[in-house]
């Protein structure tokens, strides 16, 4: 277990130093000179070389890349060209907003999936199983933007249940609690969708097992081989998924925190790219790819507790 | 005798892929869309771009089915002549995909070693942008606009592909059949091109239609943060981003383009869907 674990961070280094490469390339793809970009229209030859120069762009580029992976090892992402402060400060202020966006979200997709992936599974091609997988689809086909929108106008303009924007306070106040209920549910619906159809198939699985048969064999009642038996062997890859899951959800949340107006980073990273701010973009990108890779190890090492059968040698 | 033999395959594969009734109701709603993008100037009421700025968001209306933008102009017109934009959206970015991915994989999984290590070494970092960041992050380097959403959807497809690929070359080419070309003096490109390629069709054709879907919602994603279609483009994106600022007085402005997508990606989910059971139904359930 240990030997794996170490296994994987090393494999996890080259993955890093490629989403640090991607994430620094961004500066660099910019059509044009990037210098002349953030100097604006109206700005003069020695405007943009003071930037130029000021941003180091005028190094070459394997050095500009060594000069940006030494900050980053330091905890620096530079600083945002529009509000002049360390672009991490930022992020740090605006990622437990994106973060508790996130768990709500799953929160809310796992209390959706999984009963219903498990009656659909055991009503397998009744009208139940029917509707709720054709409604798992149309979940998957949603855009988010659209539901975040259509939720908006029906449930905090038509009927004033929910605040329409905005993050109204920690979400343990009730005033905060109401503000993630929309956003979480518009970020939640597609990975809802997801595990649902996963729920089914991996419970339909199961159930087709010899064990399975054998304790029905035993006159064990229904409800216990469902619950006791397959349920629980269900459940690992579902858990997988819903860890990865998580991790997508970070991404998702650029769009739905647009939305909804969330104070969280995908917001601030979309803002950034308007005011083309290139290390806020760069930063942010970055800082939740790491994330994500980082999640995705913990569900991997994760895996390997809950399922026995898994070995690492 | 070779021809019989397709023939016999297409046969049944026909028969599964009818069996199921969502597909083919997808299929139906993806031709119908080809059918409206094709002939939309004689199929939509009026000039997607004409202003009126009497009828500004007006709601639907025997005049106006769907009723006109904020600029008084006709919504279902503006629906129709989106849906060349997002079928040509869909496909452009998927064929980059599918190209560039398809390639890498295959010269991944069939030449192995160093070159393969490195290819899906690649791959793997480019997976680590969870969702639509990775084309979020390329549109911000490339600019706004329809072109670059296409490039950025398309590279962020490429690594699923070259999985996909690198996964199917891998298993084709341990089979005897392959064995046996390369004992009778076949060369590589006649190997990849003869044996190979015919292997790799049914999965990445599923997984091209299950990313025509995925591509579709990611550049109206695009579009609706403003970093897509530009106005006064029809673009459905585009549309409920500018609707987004009238939700509360007219949400039609929202409901109809939203829907236009939403419909367009469940049936190109529900056709993937059923490509996949129909291709190989070991994956049913």
């Amino acid at each position: 277990m240990f030997n794996y674990f170490l296994r994987r961070l090393i494999y996890l280094i080259p993955i890093l130093i490629g989403v640090a490469l991607i994430s620094f390339m961004i500066m660099h793809l910019i059509p044009g000179d990037p210098a002349r970009v953030i100097a604006g229209v109206g700005a003069s030859p020695e405007d943009v070389a003071a930037i130029r120069a000021r941003l180091g762009l005028d190094r070459p580029l394997h050095e500009q890349f060594g000069t940006f992976m030494l900050g980053l090892l330091q905890g620096d992402l530079g600083r945002s060209l529009r509000t002049r402060q360390p672009v991490l400060g930022e992020i740090q202020a605006r990622f437990f907003a994106t973060a508790s966006l996130a768990l709500f979200a799953m929160l809310f997709s796992i209390l959706i999936s999984i009963p219903l992936g498990v009656l659909a599974a055991t009503k397998q091609y009744s009208i139940f199983d029917n509707i709720s997988m054709l409604g798992a689809i149309g979940g998957l086909s949603a855009p988010s933007f659209w539901l975040g929108l259509m939720l908006m106008y029906y449930l905090a303009f038509a009927v004033q249940i929910f605040p329409p924007s905005g993050m109204a306070g920690m979400p343990w106040t009730l005033e905060g609690f109401k503000s993630y209920i929309l956003p979480s549910i518009t970020l939640g619906v597609p990975s809802a969708a997801m595990l649902a159809r996963l729920t089914r198939s991996s419970v339909l699985e199961v159930l087709r097992q010899d064990y399975i048969r054998t304790a029905r064999a035993k006159g064990t009642g229904e409800r216990v081989v469902l619950y006791r038996h397959a349920l629980k062997n269900a459940l690992i890859p579902i858990i997988t998924m819903a860890g990865i899951q998580l991790g997508y959800l970070l991404g998702g949340a650029v769009v739905v925190e647009t939305v909804f107006s969330w104070p969280g980073l995908g917001r601030y990273i979309v803002s950034a790219i308007h005011f083309r701010d290139f290390p806020v973009v760069q930063g942010g990108v970055m800082f939740l790819a790491l994330t994500f890779v980082f999640l995705n190890l913990i569900v991997d090492i994760l895996y390997g507790i809950i399922d026995p059968r898994i070995r690492y040698d | 005798m070779e021809d019989s033999g397709i023939r016999g395959q297409l046969n049944v594969f026909w028969r599964r892929f009818r069996k199921n009734r969502g597909a083919v109701l997808g299929a139906i709603i993806i031709l119908i869309t080809i059918i409206t993008a094709i002939a939309a100037p004689h199929i939509a009421p009026y000039d997607p771009y004409e202003q009126n700025w009497r009828n500004r968001m007006d709601p639907p209306s025997s005049e106006h089915w769907l009723g006109t933008d904020q600029h008084g102009r006709d919504q279902l017109s503006r629906i129709i002549y989106g849906s060349r934009l997002s079928l040509t959206i869909g496909l452009i970015s998927v064929a980059i995909g599918l190209l560039g991915g398809g390639f890498l994989g295959l010269i991944a999984g069939y030449y192995g070693g160093v070159l393969e290590n490195i290819i899906m070494r690649v791959m793997d970092i480019m997976m680590a942008f969870p969702g639509v960041l990775l084309a979020l992050a390329l549109v911000a380097a490339l600019g706004p606009g329809l072109f670059n959403v296409m490039i950025a959807v398309g590279i962020w497809s490429i690594p699923l592909f070259a999985r996909l690929v690198r996964g199917t070359v891998l298993s084709v080419k341990e089979n005897d059949f392959i064995q046996g070309a390369r004992a009778l003096g076949a060369r590589n490109t006649r190997i990849l091109a003869r044996h190979i390629l015919p292997n790799i069709v049914p999965p990445v054709l599923v997984l091209s239609t299950l990313r025509l879907a995925t591509a579709l919602l990611s550049a109206a994603a695009l579009s609706f943060l403003g970093l897509g279609a530009q106005p006064p483009q029809p673009d459905w994106g585009a549309m409920l981003s500018q609707g987004r600022q009238h939700i509360q007085t007219s949400p039609h402005l929202s409901l109809y383009p939203g829907l236009a997508i939403m419909l367009l990606v469940l049936s190109f989910n529900m056709v993937g869907d059923g490509l996949r059971d129909a291709l190989d139904p070991r994956l049913k359930n």
